[in-house]
């Protein structure tokens, strides 16, 4: 039986959040959730996707990249000059968000459900719709910017 | 085993997943997404309410002064195919259909390519069953030109003969995929195209069978199934010659990955010297010097090659031929700052080609599943292979 918006939106909102927090960083990620689903259940191909759970990752990965790109580099900057304990009330350093701002959406993508979920490219590439040879293309440049990055 | 690189990534992650909120409560952000969410006082909700009103008032107001002096543009009947088309033949029908031409909602304008010198708008139209609206207009300049805009959610392609003074581009059509809005997931293939002014029939193709014809001139709009094999567009005179061929993969224009998985023997090292025996090379030497003749010649000889084109801003077409460890890059088209950036799947070594040259360009091979990106200025990538997004458009 199919579930209704509100059950689907409890079922799955969890994970797209951790996931959104990979891509643009926790302050703005249950905003993108939420936009998402908006987007999601206004679309009229929703009500006839079979495969719930990864058109929803897409469409997060959509609406992150019709956000700004520098959003976690901005997010950077204003922690590093507002006290960090006064805005935010989780922990993360600016360096993190920093070093993923130097990624594509698509590569920040590649990465965390490499490294956070330990999926293999073949599945990553299922959750995305792309195919494996484009994540592995994308975890490569993902690894080659952050050792750049590391390295400096 | 994971190397020292592959631990800070991974320590890296954990520590930014980990700092996830919850979500918002479902209540509130199915109802609004992230707008927020204020008690609406007497006071705010009156003066709201005047907003509104007002705001109403000057739309109205606009709307009727945009539609006095805009509205109605010339339906004119350049835009040929309107209500009444024929159903597609069998055959057709499993890879894609004929959109008719309706007249346009008006409530798009045409967008004047620069440096087109606009004369007047001849003609308007909407594709149906998509947001594509058509435009042609008559530019003032000493040839007489005449432009074909299409504009639509992602795409916006123009073209004028005359000014680009050639019939590689005058006579293609406009060939792009169709998104879902929420997923980018391709939805289909369109191919719009302002035949030859002799046109008397344009042919649809699948593979290398006619499988459609109607007696059609003017603007002519299809979509096909973006799982649909190769599609072969002719039109066609009175005398049964054909004035002009159009070729393309709506598999590949719809799944751009689809032609990155070109393999080839080898790994990106060095940009060097083509051999003249290099295939690439002989095809160019024996005629191909365009890139749709490039590529059939290519395939006729079973050659291990993939020729692609991005009809927007920018613009390139581009095949590549692997053959005895080098692959060549063949530019046909391209603008400064435009780059293919050759790379290993796995690692991390890249090879730059610029493009705003037309020599062909050798890359030493040496392992395995190499991959092509075409890049603008080093920004995110702008063609898988065929995506004509511009860089506003672009994830950057």
């Amino acid at each position: 039986m199919r579930l209704s918006d509100a059950e689907v939106y409890e079922k799955y909102a969890g994970e797209l959040v951790r996931f959104a927090t990979g891509l643009v960083g926790p302050s703005d990620a249950p905003d993108v959730i939420a936009d998402a689903f908006v987007r999601v259940l206004r679309s009229g191909s929703w009500p006839d996707v079979d495969e719930q759970r990864a058109y929803l990752y897409r469409a997060v990965l959509n609406e992150v990249k019709m956000r700004h790109r520098s959003t976690m580099r901005r997010r950077a900057r204003e922690m590093r000059a507002a006290e960090p304990e006064a805005v935010y009330d989780v922990e993360i350093r600016p360096e993190v968000l920093e070093a993923m701002s130097v990624l594509s959406a698509q590569q920040r993508a590649a990465v965390v459900l490499s490294y956070w979920e330990d999926l293999a490219p073949v599945e990553i590439g299922e959750r995305l719709g792309v195919s494996e040879g484009s994540v592995r293309r994308h975890l490569a440049r993902g690894r080659a910017k952050l050792r750049e990055v590391f390295d400096a | 085993m994971p190397d020292r690189l592959d631990q800070e990534i991974r320590s890296m992650v954990v520590e930014l997943v980990e700092s996830s909120p919850a979500p918002h409560p479902a209540h509130s952000a199915l109802r609004a997404g992230s707008l927020p969410v204020r008690p609406l006082t007497m006071r705010s909700g009156l003066s709201r309410a005047f907003a509104a009103a007002v705001v109403v008032l000057l739309v109205g107001l606009a709307g009727a002064w945009i539609g006095r002096s805009v509205i109605p543009l010339d339906t004119a009947s350049d835009v040929s195919i309107v209500e009444g088309a024929p159903a597609p033949e069998p055959g057709f029908e499993p890879f894609g259909k004929q959109m008719r031409l309706l007249p346009s909602t008006g409530e798009v304008q045409p967008e004047i390519a620069p440096g087109t010198v606009a004369g007047e708008v001849t003609a308007v139209g909407r594709i149906q069953d998509t947001d594509l609206e058509v435009f042609i207009w008559k530019t003032t300049d000493p040839e007489n030109g005449t432009c074909l805009q299409v504009i639509g959610f992602r795409a916006k392609h123009t073209t004028c003969e005359g000014v680009f003074d050639s019939d590689l581009i005058v006579r293609s059509p406009f060939v792009f995929a169709r998104f879902d809005e929420t997923t980018s997931d391709p939805i289909d293939v369109v191919a719009v195209w302002r035949v030859p002014d002799n046109t008397s029939i344009v042919q649809v193709g699948v593979g290398d069978t006619v499988l459609w014809q109607r007696p059609n001139s003017g603007v002519v709009a299809f979509a096909f199934d973006a799982d649909a094999p190769r599609v072969i567009l002719n039109a066609v005179d009175t005398d049964s010659e054909s004035v002009g061929t159009s070729f393309f993969s709506p598999v590949q224009v719809a799944n751009p990955e689809v032609v990155d998985d070109i393999t080839l023997q080898g790994s990106p090292q060095d940009l060097v010297e083509l051999d003249d025996n290099h295939p690439a090379l002989r095809l160019l030497a024996e005629g191909a010097t365009d890139y749709k003749t490039f590529a059939e010649t290519a395939s006729e000889r079973d050659l291990e090659a993939v020729c692609t084109a991005g009809g927007g801003w920018p613009a390139y077409q581009l095949c590549l031929v692997a053959h005895d460890g080098v692959l060549a890059v063949v530019p046909f088209d391209g603008l400064p700052g435009l780059t293919a950036r050759i790379s290993e799947s796995n690692l991390t070594q890249d090879v730059v080609v610029p493009l705003n040259r037309t020599e062909p360009v050798g890359v030493l091979n040496t392992r395995p599943n190499t991959s092509v990106d075409i890049e603008y200025f080093g920004e995110e990538t702008v063609g898988g292979m065929s995506a004509p997004w511009s860089p506003s458009q672009n994830d950057s």
